[in-house]
């Protein structure tokens, strides 16, 4: 594979052909935020937290799809960028309900994390709040879809790793909402392995694992790398 | 499609190829305006005396359109303004009547060519009222897919709907410049980056409506309903 190098926020890096801006600036040590991309698993562009400046393109470009190439010049944190950024966040926390205090992920949520770094402490747009549905019918799982923002990791997990496709998006624009199978109760799902990715990916309290308090609640991402790798170089065990 | 090379396009472009195969490119390229030669078909709607599809040399005014061939605004009405290209199109006023109808053009005053829809409104129609309605429209359009579009048009609405309750604030304009901008540039598709122009539009044009709705609580049109509030003398 040839190597691409390429210039982000300044400083010159390389990349391998084929590599996204993403995984490379990531690579570097360059952060670039995003709900939506979960590194071994298919991206979207949907979260659109990661756009970035591209020089020569008129257009802000989603990081996570767009391939690095020779002599590139790319800005990931102007300030229209971390603006964009900014609303883009504000809008997530008044489209649903995202009460922190309340949430069974409160200090391990990837959206929480995000306000934080940009400084997200309030909110200046009028809450939906819409009253969505609470799945505990899974024994061991529960899916609030007050906290989904949507991202469809789990879907893609599920369909992509463990190779069940129990998620969907049922409905559209603001009505939509993550479904198990054809819109049964989790708990009824013929499909779900019951393995609990989608729950691990999950960036939001959305997904949750019963009977956790929130100081035990944390979600481990590591797990997707191995199996992604392993299946890569078919390490398999006989 | 089914292996083989396959043409996707408008049917507006089909409907013109057998014309064009028939009397040639130049005889096309002949009609219209120079940057943008041919026809198109404007869906003329509103208010207006004939109302239809009609197809017109690229460049033809507003005007034309509108006296000569929509035999224009019925008596007793007055004309205010044209919405273009449809939904998330923009709105024309009065003072472009006489602009050629080009796509440069169009595009300079802040409006679209667009799916070609041509509506005409008359003085009784409120441009913020106009801006709601387009909005709902793109809101339940909306995949849901993308943030910006599917939370952010729903955030547009509202703003919109509580300018013409009267409960509008000043820093609604600020807002909605922000989530304009953001529709606009970061939107997936051309629905999103699309939506915002009818606000952009009557924002442009017809501000001071806006103004007075917010300022004092009144709809210049007389369309939307504001509850009167009783002032402490």
């Amino acid at each position: 594979m040839s190597v691409r190098t390429l210039e982000v926020d300044g400083r010159i890096i390389t990349a391998l052909e084929g590599q996204t801006i993403f995984s490379a600036a990531c690579d570097s040590g360059i952060h670039i935020p995003g709900l939506c991309h979960l590194g071994g698993l298919s991206d979207v562009g949907a979260c659109r937290l990661c756009l970035v400046e591209v020089e020569g393109q008129k257009k802000l470009q989603a990081s996570c799809l767009t391939r690095v190439a020779e002599d590139m010049v790319v800005r990931t944190k102007t300030s229209s960028l971390m603006a964009y950024r900014r609303l883009i966040v504000e809008l997530l926390f008044v489209e649903r309900n995202h009460i922190c205090s309340v949430c069974v992920l409160n200090g391990a949520c990837e959206l929480q994390d995000l306000a934080a770094d940009l400084g997200v402490d309030h909110v200046r747009l009028n809450p939906q709040y819409p009253k969505l549905a609470v799945d505990l019918s899974h024994e061991r799982f529960g899916l609030d879809h007050n906290r989904c923002i949507l991202c469809t990791r789990c879907l893609r997990v599920c369909d992509e790793v463990e190779g069940a496709h129990t998620w969907d998006v049922a409905g559209r624009g603001r009505n939509s909402t993550i479904i198990s199978d054809l819109g049964e109760p989790w708990g009824e799902s013929v499909s779900c392995t019951s393995c609990g990715k989608c729950v691990q990916v999950c960036p939001t309290g959305a997904l949750f694992s019963k009977g956790k308090t929130v100081a035990e609640m944390h979600k481990d991402r590591s797990f997707l790398s191995y199996i992604v790798t392993a299946r890569e170089k078919k390490l398999w065990i006989r | 499609m089914w292996s083989h090379p396959t043409l996707i396009n408008n049917v507006e472009t089909f409907a013109n190829i057998p014309a064009i195969i028939e009397k040639g490119g130049d005889w096309f390229a002949a009609i219209g305006a120079s940057a943008s030669p041919g026809t198109k078909v404007f869906g003329l709607a509103g208010r207006v005396a004939l109302a239809g599809l009609v197809e017109v040399p690229i460049g033809t005014s507003l005007r034309t359109i509108l006296s000569e061939i929509g035999g224009g605004v019925p008596s007793g009405y007055e004309f205010k303004a044209a919405q273009t290209g449809g939904p998330a199109g923009g709105c024309i006023p009065a003072q472009y009547l006489d602009l050629p109808m080009d796509y440069d053009s169009l595009t300079g005053i802040g409006a679209t060519m667009g799916s070609g829809g041509l509506i005409v409104m008359d003085t009784s129609s409120c441009m913020v009222d106009i801006a709601r309605f387009f909005m709902e429209f793109c809101m339940e359009e909306s995949c849901g897919k993308c943030i910006p579009c599917r939370a952010g048009t729903v955030q547009m609405l509202d703003i919109l709907t509580r300018i013409t309750c009267g409960e509008g604030a000043e820093n609604d304009f600020p807002m909605l410049a922000d989530l304009s901008g953001l529709l606009k540039e970061t939107s997936l598709c051309g629905l999103g980056q699309a939506a915002p122009n009818p606000v952009l539009s009557t924002l442009r044009h017809f501000r001071s409506e806006y103004e007075a709705h917010i300022r004092e609580r009144r709809c210049p049109a007389g369309h939307c309903r504001i509850p009167r509030v009783e002032r402490a003398v």
